[in-house]
Protein backbone atom coordinates (compact mmCIF):
# COMPACT_ATOMS: atom_id res chain seq x y z
CA UNK A 1 0.00 0.00 0.00
CA UNK A 2 1.48 3.37 -0.95
CA UNK A 3 1.57 6.27 1.47
CA UNK A 4 -1.45 7.97 -0.07
CA UNK A 5 -3.57 4.84 0.24
CA UNK A 6 -2.54 4.61 3.89
CA UNK A 7 -3.53 8.23 4.45
CA UNK A 8 -6.93 7.57 2.88
CA UNK A 9 -7.47 4.43 4.94
CA UNK A 10 -6.57 6.16 8.19
CA UNK A 11 -8.89 9.05 7.37
CA UNK A 12 -11.76 6.70 6.47
CA UNK A 13 -11.41 4.83 9.77
CA UNK A 14 -11.35 8.08 11.68
CA UNK A 15 -14.45 9.40 9.89
CA UNK A 16 -16.49 6.25 10.47
CA UNK A 17 -15.70 6.34 14.17
CA UNK A 18 -18.58 8.72 14.92
CA UNK A 19 -19.59 8.92 18.59
CA UNK A 20 -23.02 7.42 19.18
CA UNK A 21 -23.05 5.27 16.03
CA UNK A 22 -23.62 1.57 16.71
CA UNK A 23 -20.64 -0.75 16.46
CA UNK A 24 -22.59 -2.97 14.00
CA UNK A 25 -23.09 -0.12 11.55
CA UNK A 26 -19.50 1.10 11.95
CA UNK A 27 -18.15 -2.39 11.21
CA UNK A 28 -20.39 -2.75 8.20
CA UNK A 29 -19.36 0.64 6.83
CA UNK A 30 -15.67 -0.21 7.21
CA UNK A 31 -16.14 -3.64 5.64
CA UNK A 32 -17.87 -1.98 2.67
CA UNK A 33 -15.08 0.52 2.26
CA UNK A 34 -12.46 -2.22 2.37
CA UNK A 35 -14.23 -4.39 -0.22
CA UNK A 36 -12.90 -6.27 -2.16
CA UNK A 37 -10.99 -7.80 0.74
CA UNK A 38 -8.81 -9.95 -1.48
CA UNK A 39 -7.22 -6.97 -3.21
CA UNK A 40 -4.12 -6.50 -1.11
CA UNK A 41 -2.45 -4.13 -1.01
CA UNK A 42 -5.60 -2.06 -0.91
CA UNK A 43 -5.70 0.57 -3.64
CA UNK A 44 -8.12 3.47 -3.45
CA UNK A 45 -8.70 4.12 -7.13
CA UNK A 46 -10.99 7.12 -6.88
CA UNK A 47 -8.59 8.75 -4.47
CA UNK A 48 -5.76 8.01 -6.88
CA UNK A 49 -7.58 9.92 -9.62
CA UNK A 50 -8.19 12.89 -7.33
CA UNK A 51 -4.56 12.95 -6.19
CA UNK A 52 -3.34 12.78 -9.82
CA UNK A 53 -5.57 15.68 -10.80
CA UNK A 54 -4.54 17.76 -7.78
CA UNK A 55 -0.88 17.06 -8.53
CA UNK A 56 -1.35 18.35 -12.07
CA UNK A 57 -1.92 21.86 -10.66
CA UNK A 58 -0.19 22.05 -7.32
CA UNK A 59 2.49 19.40 -7.55
CA UNK A 60 1.25 18.36 -4.09
CA UNK A 61 -1.32 15.55 -4.21
CA UNK A 62 -1.73 15.46 -0.43
CA UNK A 63 -3.60 18.80 -0.56
CA UNK A 64 -6.60 16.86 -1.89
CA UNK A 65 -6.81 14.31 0.94
CA UNK A 66 -10.27 15.33 2.16
CA UNK A 67 -11.57 15.42 -1.44
CA UNK A 68 -10.08 11.98 -2.09
CA UNK A 69 -11.73 10.52 1.00
CA UNK A 70 -15.05 12.17 0.12
CA UNK A 71 -14.91 10.66 -3.38
CA UNK A 72 -14.13 7.16 -2.08
CA UNK A 73 -17.19 7.36 0.20
CA UNK A 74 -19.39 8.84 -2.52
CA UNK A 75 -18.35 6.26 -5.12
CA UNK A 76 -18.89 3.37 -2.71
CA UNK A 77 -22.40 4.64 -1.92
CA UNK A 78 -23.03 4.78 -5.68
CA UNK A 79 -21.65 1.21 -6.10
CA UNK A 80 -24.10 -0.08 -3.50
CA UNK A 81 -27.10 1.66 -5.03
CA UNK A 82 -26.07 0.47 -8.50
CA UNK A 83 -25.74 -3.14 -7.35
CA UNK A 84 -29.10 -3.00 -5.59
CA UNK A 85 -30.72 -1.68 -8.77
CA UNK A 86 -29.02 -4.22 -11.03
CA UNK A 87 -29.08 -7.13 -8.54
CA UNK A 88 -25.43 -7.46 -9.38
CA UNK A 89 -22.14 -8.31 -7.65
CA UNK A 90 -23.59 -11.03 -5.39
CA UNK A 91 -20.35 -11.52 -3.47
CA UNK A 92 -20.16 -7.95 -2.24
CA UNK A 93 -20.89 -7.50 1.43
CA UNK A 94 -23.79 -5.13 0.72
CA UNK A 95 -25.45 -7.80 -1.42
CA UNK A 96 -25.24 -10.37 1.37
CA UNK A 97 -27.30 -8.28 3.78
CA UNK A 98 -30.99 -7.36 3.44
CA UNK A 99 -31.50 -4.61 0.85
CA UNK A 100 -33.13 -2.44 3.52
CA UNK A 101 -29.83 -2.46 5.45
CA UNK A 102 -27.81 -1.90 2.27
CA UNK A 103 -29.90 1.18 1.49
CA UNK A 104 -29.20 2.62 4.94
CA UNK A 105 -25.54 1.83 4.47
CA UNK A 106 -25.39 3.65 1.14
CA UNK A 107 -27.20 6.66 2.58
CA UNK A 108 -24.80 6.85 5.53
CA UNK A 109 -21.74 6.60 3.30
CA UNK A 110 -23.17 9.36 1.13
CA UNK A 111 -23.68 11.61 4.16
CA UNK A 112 -20.21 10.79 5.39
CA UNK A 113 -18.75 11.88 2.03
CA UNK A 114 -20.00 15.41 2.78
CA UNK A 115 -18.65 15.16 6.33
CA UNK A 116 -15.25 14.25 4.88
CA UNK A 117 -15.07 17.73 3.36
CA UNK A 118 -15.47 19.52 6.70
CA UNK A 119 -11.72 20.34 6.95
CA UNK A 120 -12.14 22.71 3.97
CA UNK A 121 -15.53 24.16 4.98
CA UNK A 122 -15.28 27.93 4.98
CA UNK A 123 -12.64 28.04 2.23
CA UNK A 124 -13.32 29.39 -1.27
CA UNK A 125 -13.03 25.93 -2.77
CA UNK A 126 -15.72 24.39 -0.55
CA UNK A 127 -18.84 25.57 -2.45
CA UNK A 128 -17.17 24.65 -5.76
CA UNK A 129 -16.42 21.12 -4.54
CA UNK A 130 -19.92 20.65 -3.14
CA UNK A 131 -21.40 21.79 -6.46
CA UNK A 132 -19.27 19.24 -8.34
CA UNK A 133 -20.21 16.41 -5.96
CA UNK A 134 -23.87 17.24 -6.44
CA UNK A 135 -23.46 17.50 -10.22
CA UNK A 136 -21.69 14.14 -10.24
CA UNK A 137 -24.47 12.42 -8.31
CA UNK A 138 -27.29 14.03 -10.26
CA UNK A 139 -25.70 13.23 -13.63
CA UNK A 140 -24.87 9.64 -12.66
CA UNK A 141 -28.41 9.20 -11.33
CA UNK A 142 -29.84 10.49 -14.59
CA UNK A 143 -27.60 8.05 -16.47
CA UNK A 144 -28.85 5.16 -14.32
CA UNK A 145 -32.43 6.27 -14.89
CA UNK A 146 -31.96 6.65 -18.65
CA UNK A 147 -30.41 3.18 -18.73
CA UNK A 148 -33.58 1.62 -17.37
CA UNK A 149 -35.48 3.17 -20.29
CA UNK A 150 -32.75 2.44 -22.85
CA UNK A 151 -32.50 -1.26 -22.02
CA UNK A 152 -36.14 -1.72 -23.00
CA UNK A 153 -35.73 -0.19 -26.44
CA UNK A 154 -35.12 -2.16 -29.65
CA UNK A 155 -34.05 0.91 -31.64
CA UNK A 156 -31.19 2.01 -29.39
CA UNK A 157 -28.47 3.83 -31.34
CA UNK A 158 -24.71 3.84 -30.78
CA UNK A 159 -24.65 7.63 -30.27
CA UNK A 160 -27.31 7.33 -27.58
CA UNK A 161 -25.41 4.57 -25.83
CA UNK A 162 -22.18 6.57 -25.74
CA UNK A 163 -24.05 9.58 -24.36
CA UNK A 164 -25.62 7.32 -21.74
CA UNK A 165 -22.29 5.96 -20.50
CA UNK A 166 -20.95 9.51 -20.50
CA UNK A 167 -23.55 10.24 -17.84
CA UNK A 168 -23.63 6.95 -15.97
CA UNK A 169 -19.90 6.23 -15.82
CA UNK A 170 -18.24 9.38 -17.11
CA UNK A 171 -19.75 11.62 -14.45
CA UNK A 172 -17.94 9.85 -11.60
CA UNK A 173 -14.50 10.09 -13.18
CA UNK A 174 -15.37 13.64 -14.28
CA UNK A 175 -16.28 14.55 -10.70
CA UNK A 176 -13.06 13.04 -9.35
CA UNK A 177 -10.85 14.83 -11.89
CA UNK A 178 -12.61 18.16 -11.28
CA UNK A 179 -12.50 17.93 -7.49
CA UNK A 180 -8.80 17.05 -7.59
CA UNK A 181 -8.17 20.04 -9.84
CA UNK A 182 -10.08 22.41 -7.56
CA UNK A 183 -8.06 21.26 -4.57
CA UNK A 184 -4.92 21.86 -6.63
CA UNK A 185 -5.99 25.41 -7.47
CA UNK A 186 -7.50 25.00 -10.95
CA UNK A 187 -9.54 27.96 -12.23
CA UNK A 188 -13.27 27.48 -12.98
CA UNK A 189 -12.46 27.34 -16.73
CA UNK A 190 -9.84 24.66 -16.22
CA UNK A 191 -12.15 22.76 -13.87
CA UNK A 192 -14.65 22.64 -16.72
CA UNK A 193 -11.98 21.13 -19.00
CA UNK A 194 -11.18 18.59 -16.29
CA UNK A 195 -14.82 17.56 -16.22
CA UNK A 196 -14.77 16.92 -19.99
CA UNK A 197 -11.49 15.03 -19.65
CA UNK A 198 -12.93 12.87 -16.85
CA UNK A 199 -16.02 12.00 -18.89
CA UNK A 200 -13.79 10.57 -21.63
CA UNK A 201 -11.78 8.61 -19.06
CA UNK A 202 -14.96 7.08 -17.63
CA UNK A 203 -16.30 6.19 -21.07
CA UNK A 204 -13.03 4.43 -21.94
CA UNK A 205 -13.17 2.40 -18.71
CA UNK A 206 -16.86 1.54 -19.22
CA UNK A 207 -16.18 0.22 -22.73
CA UNK A 208 -13.45 -2.00 -21.25
CA UNK A 209 -16.05 -3.27 -18.83
CA UNK A 210 -18.53 -3.85 -21.70
CA UNK A 211 -15.98 -5.83 -23.71
CA UNK A 212 -15.11 -7.91 -20.66
CA UNK A 213 -18.79 -8.67 -20.10
CA UNK A 214 -19.24 -9.89 -23.67
CA UNK A 215 -16.03 -11.90 -23.81
CA UNK A 216 -16.58 -13.69 -20.50
CA UNK A 217 -20.24 -14.59 -20.48
CA UNK A 218 -21.54 -15.85 -17.15
CA UNK A 219 -24.98 -16.02 -15.55
CA UNK A 220 -24.35 -12.55 -14.15
CA UNK A 221 -23.30 -10.95 -17.42
CA UNK A 222 -25.17 -7.87 -18.59
CA UNK A 223 -25.93 -9.81 -21.76
CA UNK A 224 -27.77 -12.49 -19.77
CA UNK A 225 -29.65 -9.90 -17.74
CA UNK A 226 -30.99 -7.98 -20.74
CA UNK A 227 -28.75 -4.97 -20.24
CA UNK A 228 -27.20 -3.30 -23.22
CA UNK A 229 -23.45 -2.92 -23.72
CA UNK A 230 -21.51 -1.33 -26.60
CA UNK A 231 -20.72 -4.58 -28.50
CA UNK A 232 -24.33 -5.65 -28.11
CA UNK A 233 -25.72 -2.34 -29.44
CA UNK A 234 -23.19 -2.47 -32.29
CA UNK A 235 -24.38 -5.94 -33.33
CA UNK A 236 -28.05 -4.95 -33.02
CA UNK A 237 -27.40 -2.03 -35.37
CA UNK A 238 -25.03 -3.68 -37.84
CA UNK A 239 -26.29 -7.22 -38.41
CA UNK A 240 -28.96 -7.83 -41.03
CA UNK A 241 -31.06 -10.73 -42.31
CA UNK A 242 -30.16 -14.23 -41.16
CA UNK A 243 -27.15 -13.06 -39.16
CA UNK A 244 -29.30 -10.65 -37.18
CA UNK A 245 -31.88 -13.36 -36.58
CA UNK A 246 -29.22 -15.85 -35.49
CA UNK A 247 -27.74 -13.31 -33.07
CA UNK A 248 -31.11 -12.39 -31.56
CA UNK A 249 -31.98 -16.08 -31.19
CA UNK A 250 -28.77 -16.75 -29.27
CA UNK A 251 -29.34 -13.76 -27.00
CA UNK A 252 -32.92 -14.81 -26.35
CA UNK A 253 -31.74 -18.31 -25.47
CA UNK A 254 -29.15 -16.86 -23.07
CA UNK A 255 -31.76 -14.78 -21.32
CA UNK A 256 -34.74 -17.10 -21.24
CA UNK A 257 -33.36 -20.65 -21.38
CA UNK A 258 -30.11 -20.44 -19.46
CA UNK A 259 -29.82 -24.23 -19.09
CA UNK A 260 -29.73 -24.62 -22.88
CA UNK A 261 -27.16 -21.86 -23.31
CA UNK A 262 -23.92 -23.82 -23.00
CA UNK A 263 -20.30 -23.66 -24.10
CA UNK A 264 -21.18 -24.09 -27.79
CA UNK A 265 -23.60 -21.15 -27.75
CA UNK A 266 -21.10 -18.98 -25.89
CA UNK A 267 -18.53 -19.83 -28.53
CA UNK A 268 -21.00 -18.89 -31.29
CA UNK A 269 -21.63 -15.50 -29.66
CA UNK A 270 -17.91 -14.89 -29.30
CA UNK A 271 -17.39 -15.74 -32.98
CA UNK A 272 -20.08 -13.27 -33.99
CA UNK A 273 -18.52 -10.60 -31.85
CA UNK A 274 -15.03 -11.07 -33.25
CA UNK A 275 -15.93 -11.78 -36.88
CA UNK A 276 -18.52 -9.03 -37.26
CA UNK A 277 -16.27 -6.29 -35.88
CA UNK A 278 -17.84 -5.62 -32.47
CA UNK A 279 -14.50 -5.83 -30.64
CA UNK A 280 -12.77 -3.73 -33.33
CA UNK A 281 -15.48 -1.08 -33.10
CA UNK A 282 -15.28 -0.88 -29.29
CA UNK A 283 -11.53 -0.39 -29.51
CA UNK A 284 -11.90 2.26 -32.21
CA UNK A 285 -14.27 4.22 -29.97
CA UNK A 286 -11.86 3.86 -27.05
CA UNK A 287 -9.04 5.10 -29.27
CA UNK A 288 -11.09 8.13 -30.32
CA UNK A 289 -11.91 8.95 -26.71
CA UNK A 290 -8.28 8.49 -25.77
CA UNK A 291 -7.31 11.04 -28.43
CA UNK A 292 -10.03 13.42 -27.17
CA UNK A 293 -8.82 13.04 -23.58
CA UNK A 294 -5.19 13.68 -24.53
CA UNK A 295 -6.19 16.71 -26.62
CA UNK A 296 -8.08 18.17 -23.65
CA UNK A 297 -5.13 17.46 -21.39
CA UNK A 298 -2.78 19.23 -23.82
CA UNK A 299 -4.82 22.44 -23.57
CA UNK A 300 -4.83 22.44 -19.76
CA UNK A 301 -2.44 25.13 -18.58
CA UNK A 302 0.05 23.26 -16.43
CA UNK A 303 3.37 21.54 -17.02
CA UNK A 304 3.68 18.22 -18.87
CA UNK A 305 5.53 16.77 -15.92
CA UNK A 306 2.70 17.60 -13.51
CA UNK A 307 0.08 16.20 -15.91
CA UNK A 308 2.07 12.98 -16.23
CA UNK A 309 -0.09 10.84 -13.95
CA UNK A 310 -3.32 11.87 -15.66
CA UNK A 311 -1.76 11.02 -19.01
CA UNK A 312 -0.70 7.63 -17.67
CA UNK A 313 -4.28 6.92 -16.59
CA UNK A 314 -5.55 7.62 -20.12
CA UNK A 315 -3.01 5.29 -21.64
CA UNK A 316 -3.54 2.56 -19.01
CA UNK A 317 -7.19 2.44 -19.96
CA UNK A 318 -6.79 1.76 -23.67
CA UNK B 1 -18.66 11.15 -38.91
CA UNK B 2 -21.55 9.57 -36.97
CA UNK B 3 -21.06 6.49 -34.87
CA UNK B 4 -23.17 4.55 -37.34
CA UNK B 5 -20.85 5.54 -40.19
CA UNK B 6 -17.79 4.54 -38.15
CA UNK B 7 -19.41 1.23 -37.23
CA UNK B 8 -20.24 0.47 -40.87
CA UNK B 9 -16.69 1.29 -41.91
CA UNK B 10 -15.26 -0.95 -39.18
CA UNK B 11 -17.47 -3.85 -40.24
CA UNK B 12 -16.52 -3.41 -43.87
CA UNK B 13 -12.83 -3.46 -42.94
CA UNK B 14 -13.22 -6.56 -40.78
CA UNK B 15 -14.75 -8.33 -43.77
CA UNK B 16 -12.14 -7.03 -46.18
CA UNK B 17 -8.94 -6.20 -44.36
CA UNK B 18 -7.02 -5.22 -47.54
CA UNK B 19 -9.08 -2.05 -47.62
CA UNK B 20 -7.38 -0.78 -44.46
CA UNK B 21 -4.21 0.15 -46.34
CA UNK B 22 -6.26 2.13 -48.86
CA UNK B 23 -7.85 4.33 -46.17
CA UNK B 24 -7.04 7.96 -46.82
CA UNK B 25 -7.73 10.98 -44.67
CA UNK B 26 -6.45 12.38 -41.42
CA UNK B 27 -9.62 12.76 -39.38
CA UNK B 28 -9.65 11.64 -35.77
CA UNK B 29 -12.00 8.80 -36.63
CA UNK B 30 -9.86 7.46 -39.47
CA UNK B 31 -6.72 7.70 -37.38
CA UNK B 32 -8.41 5.68 -34.64
CA UNK B 33 -9.55 3.05 -37.16
CA UNK B 34 -6.06 2.76 -38.64
CA UNK B 35 -4.42 2.47 -35.20
CA UNK B 36 -6.79 -0.24 -34.03
CA UNK B 37 -6.54 -2.32 -37.21
CA UNK B 38 -2.76 -2.01 -37.21
CA UNK B 39 -2.49 -3.45 -33.70
CA UNK B 40 -5.53 -5.71 -33.41
CA UNK B 41 -5.19 -9.29 -32.28
CA UNK B 42 -8.00 -11.43 -30.95
CA UNK B 43 -5.75 -12.91 -28.32
CA UNK B 44 -4.79 -9.47 -27.07
CA UNK B 45 -8.41 -8.36 -26.84
CA UNK B 46 -9.32 -11.38 -24.75
CA UNK B 47 -6.30 -10.99 -22.51
CA UNK B 48 -6.57 -7.25 -22.11
CA UNK B 49 -10.21 -7.32 -21.13
CA UNK B 50 -10.12 -10.31 -18.82
CA UNK B 51 -6.95 -9.88 -16.82
CA UNK B 52 -4.54 -7.27 -15.70
CA UNK B 53 -4.79 -4.11 -13.67
CA UNK B 54 -6.40 -1.98 -16.37
CA UNK B 55 -9.46 -4.18 -16.84
CA UNK B 56 -12.53 -2.66 -15.27
CA UNK B 57 -10.44 -0.02 -13.55
CA UNK B 58 -13.24 1.99 -11.98
CA UNK B 59 -16.35 0.10 -13.09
Amino acid sequence: MCNYDQLVETELHSLVDIPGLSSELKSLMLACLEYPHNSRPKEYRWAKLIFASCEAFSGKPELALSGAVAMELFARAADILDDLQDEDNDNAIWRRIPSSQATILATNLLLLSYEALSPVAGTNMYPRVIRIINRTGLTAGDGQFQETLYDLREDATLDEYLELIGKKSGSLTAGACTIGGIFGGASPETASQLWDFGVKLGQIAQIDNDLQDFLNITDKSDLMKGKKTLPFVYLLNMLEGEKAQGFKKLVLLARENKEQFGALEKEQLLDIMLNEGAAHYCMVVQEMFRQDALNILNTIPTSDEQKGKLKELVCENV
Amino acid sequence: MTQETIAKLVRELVKNSEKVTALSGTSKELQAVKNVFANFSTQNVCLATSTGPRANYWY
